[in-house]
């Protein structure tokens, strides 16, 4: 009884020598089918590496060509950056480091309230378009400065320093 | 092998500091870094000033001579921290002086001449102050700072609220030229006689007038500073109370502002529309 168990469990036993009753084997399903399929795979890409580094531990290994493709790649990159840095330089002049910063031109914004429905012969005037750039500039740096100078308020200190208990 | 790699970034280098020579690695002193290096100190003080509060704690429980030793030592290390933020404080608030625009030239010079005596002062506080002295001698050194303080305090408020002047100098002379353009616009559009102009004209008075108000609380916000004296206690009230009025100055502002942009909507607006 107690050898019957423990053959049941632990021992491997051939088929011929099972003796449970024979329970008809169905085909695997798609799900394992997938799952066996990647374990094969695994198994070759071990297989793979294990094969590459017996290769590469073997004294007198050729590494010759593994430097020279490095060596191409580098030089490739440096072509590459160098004509793309050329090419920048001739499509653009080199600017002055004296040259003094434009502001950002804003593009007009004009909410729906403050649209022109009718315009008048003034609506394309270019003075008229240039006054109302400036006022939005205004406006727009109004609204963004702060008055008050809030980043600098004065520290707090500690200022009563003595030693009674 | 490796040198060529050496070299490729060598040339790298050259090339981008051929390319981008606006990039320098030495940067200019503004007031940003001013500003990084007040806050840094200022980490430093706080780190400081906890270690004092422990050495002191230890020292008033246990009176021994090794805990007495180290409380100077740390006494001494808040005590220079403590200057060195004040001293680091003046010199971001000079910088923002410096950069804020409006701020009158008169106006600017006085406050730098005010804020260097002040940074000078903690300058030479700070290099006095020894570890080794005894603890009386650093209460002492404390307390001559704290003294100094309450003077350095109003160049403080005068060039916060100096800033703040500047601000909206810097706005209303802008509005004042643009006022001035819109109305030499409305001339020329009144002489054609293809517009109603009068609107347009009342309007420009809202603006005007919103302007002189916004001046109004401006000069009401500087005369209030301009009486605050070195030996005022509550300093800090009359800067708020300064504060909060330059704040409504530069609300008319924004308000002239706003008629603006209306004023323009209706020089591109056709008549009885």
């Amino acid at each position: 009884m107690e050898n019957n168990n423990l053959n049941s469990t632990n021992q491997p036993v051939s088929p011929a020598e099972n003796q449970a009753p024979q329970v008809p084997v169905s085909a695997p399903s798609a799900i394992e089918q997938d799952f066996l399929q990647i374990k094969a795979l695994i198994q070759k890409v071990k297989t793979g590496i294990k094969e590459k580094r017996a290769i590469s531990a073997q004294p007198g290994a050729k590494t010759g060509p593994v430097n020279q493709k490095l060596l191409l790649i580098i030089g490739g990159v440096f072509v590459i950056s160098l004509l793309l840095l050329l090419v920048t330089a001739i499509a653009k002049p080199r600017r002055s480091s004296q040259q003094v910063t434009a502001p950002t031109p804003v593009v007009s914004q004009i909410g729906p309230s403050m649209e022109v429905t009718n315009p008048s012969r003034y609506a394309t005037d270019a003075g008229v378009i240039k006054l109302e750039e400036e006022i939005k500039n205004l406006d727009r740096e109004m609204v963004e400065t702060s008055i008050k100078e809030v980043d600098l308020v004065p520290p707090t200190l500690d200022w009563d320093v003595n030693f009674k208990k | 092998m490796k040198k060529i790699t050496a070299l490729f970034f060598l040339l790298l280098l050259v090339l981008f500091s051929f390319f981008f020579p606006g990039k320098s690695l030495a940067q200019e002193f503004d007031y940003q870094r001013a500003y990084a290096d007040y806050t840094y100190n200022l980490g430093l003080y706080q780190k400081a000033h906890s270690e004092y509060t422990v050495a002191k704690s230890a020292y008033l429980a246990s009176e021994t001579l090794s805990a007495r030793e180290k409380a100077q030592s740390a006494t001494a290390g808040m005590l220079i921290a403590r200057d060195e933020v004040v001293r680091t404080y003046l010199t971001a608030l000079r910088m923002k002086l410096r950069e804020t625009k409006g701020v009158a030239e008169t106006d600017r010079e006085t406050l730098y001449i005010l804020i260097d005596v002040e940074v000078d002062w903690f300058n030479t506080h700070k290099l006095g102050i020894s570890s080794a002295a005894s603890l009386e001698d650093l209460q002492e050194d404390s307390e001559e700072a704290k003294a100094r303080y309450s003077s350095s305090e109003l160049v403080i408020y005068k060039a916060l609220n100096a800033v703040s002047v500047g601000k909206l100098n810097n706005f209303q002379s802008r509005m004042l030229d643009l006022v001035s353009s819109l109305k030499a616009k409305i001339a020329e559009i009144r002489a054609n006689g293809d517009k109603d102009t009068q609107p347009l004209e009342r309007w420009v008075l809202e603006v005007e007038n919103r302007m002189s108000r916004s001046q109004t609380k401006e000069d009401e916000a500087v005369a209030i500073m301009a009486k605050v004296k070195s030996s005022e206690r509550d300093k800090a009230k009359y800067f708020e109370q300064s504060q909060n009025i330059l704040v409504e100055s530069g609300q008319y502002l924004k308000e002239a502002s706003s008629f603006l942009k209306q004023i323009i909507i209706g020089i591109k607006t056709e008549d009885g529309k």
